[in-house]
């Protein structure tokens, strides 16, 4: 389980239409800091700002919680939802949720493989399908990652949902025959073929409007 | 073997403008690595298959390439020394509308050092800029 990062945070300027313009916040965003939200648990939502660093060092730690400082007073936050620029480069904007410790929660968590498959040895190739899972757990016990051991996999062996080894108090939101991982023999991708290249050069067919299909009838 | 609809509702289209960021298909969401576009612009048929086969060439099956664009746009022309008029010209080739952030190439099964390579390949082949990028961290 990841530690809850105490994260210093300001909040935005009152004056300024409470520093929610877009205007404020892109002045945050040029003087290295984040806009955020506070929402949750029937109480006012609060607009604050934070460091950039201080997110970076949250994703770094793979941390889901936070306590939040924000003059004096702290609050206990899940990471709700994160904006990315469309380069995916900067965060733009986070939205934080009020949690208490044993409240249940969702939320995603990453799939981290250990070991290496012994199918690779054999000629295969270890393909991830799944990389994050949306999992229920009290918010004190988020785990990190998921840890799947793939040291046992052979050639067409695979790590299914119901194989997962989870700990204690946490469920996953997901099907239990949800394939997560696993090895396929190399090069089973089939080169296209003389006839599909043939096929391919032909024009592709056009839609033609049923109104005119059904004058025709008449 | 180029890529190109199989069905449309009118084989000739506008030109239009690229404008504007994508906003959807701009994250790695199959491999581990990807290539993204850093500008505008349009990629033939031609060139995504180009890209496929020296991704394919490095990959050697000891990975999978995922191809994230689709040429959807027909693009027109007219014959050299052809008078102005009579018509919009014939189909020249099928295109794919990129905007900057659009992933075009995803690759997993390999190591970070052969993906940067092999996608460093691959983006010698587009004509638009493109950057390396990993998985966007869930938080």
């Amino acid at each position: 389980m990841a530690e809850a990062l105490k994260i210093r945070v300001e909040p935005r300027d009152p004056a300024r239409n409470k520093g929610t313009g877009t205007r404020a916040v892109r002045r945050l965003r040029r003087q290295g800091r984040i806009p955020a939200v506070i929402y949750g648990h029937k109480q006012e939502v609060v607009p604050i700002t934070l460091s950039h660093d201080d997110v970076w060092q949250m994703i770094k730690a793979a941390s889901h919680l936070a306590e939040l400082d924000l003059g004096g007073k702290t609050e206990t936050v899940l990471i709700r939802d994160v904006q990315w620029d469309n380069l995916g480069k900067e965060i733009l904007h986070l939205d934080f949720a009020r949690v208490s410790a044993e409240e249940e929660i969702e939320t995603d968590v990453n799939i981290e493989l250990r070991g290496q498959a012994a199918g690779i040895a054999e000629g295969g190739i270890l393909e991830q399908l799944v990389h994050s899972l949306r999992i229920k757990c009290p918010a004190g016990a988020i785990p990190s990652s998921i840890k799947v051991d793939v040291g046992h996999l052979n050639v067409d062996d695979g790590v299914y949902v119901r194989d997962l080894s989870l700990p204690p108090g946490v469920t996953v939101d997901a099907e239990e025959d949800l394939l997560i991982v696993h090895v396929v023999v190399r090069g089973t991708t089939a080169e296209p073929t003389e006839a599909a290249a043939e096929e391919a050069v032909a024009q592709p067919e056009v839609i033609k409007p049923e109104r005119k299909e059904k004058e025709k009838a008449d | 073997m180029a890529l190109m609809p199989k069905r449309v509702k009118f084989r000739k289209s506008q030109k239009g403008r690229v404008r504007g960021n994508a906003t959807r298909g701009n994250y790695v969401a199959f491999g581990e690595y990807g290539l993204q576009a850093l500008e505008p612009g349009r990629i033939s048929a031609q060139t995504i298959e180009a890209g496929r086969v020296v991704a394919s060439q490095m990959v050697k099956g000891g990975g999978k390439v995922y191809i994230r664009v689709f040429p959807q746009k027909s693009v027109t022309a007219i014959p050299a020394e052809t008078r102005m008029g009579k018509g919009k010209g014939e189909i020249e080739f099928w295109a794919a509308v990129v905007k900057p952030g659009t992933i075009l190439y995803e690759i997993s099964g390999l190591s970070e050092e052969v993906a940067r390579e092999t996608l460093a390949r691959v983006s010698h082949k587009m004509p638009i800029k493109c950057r390396f990028v990993g998985r966007r961290p869930t938080i």
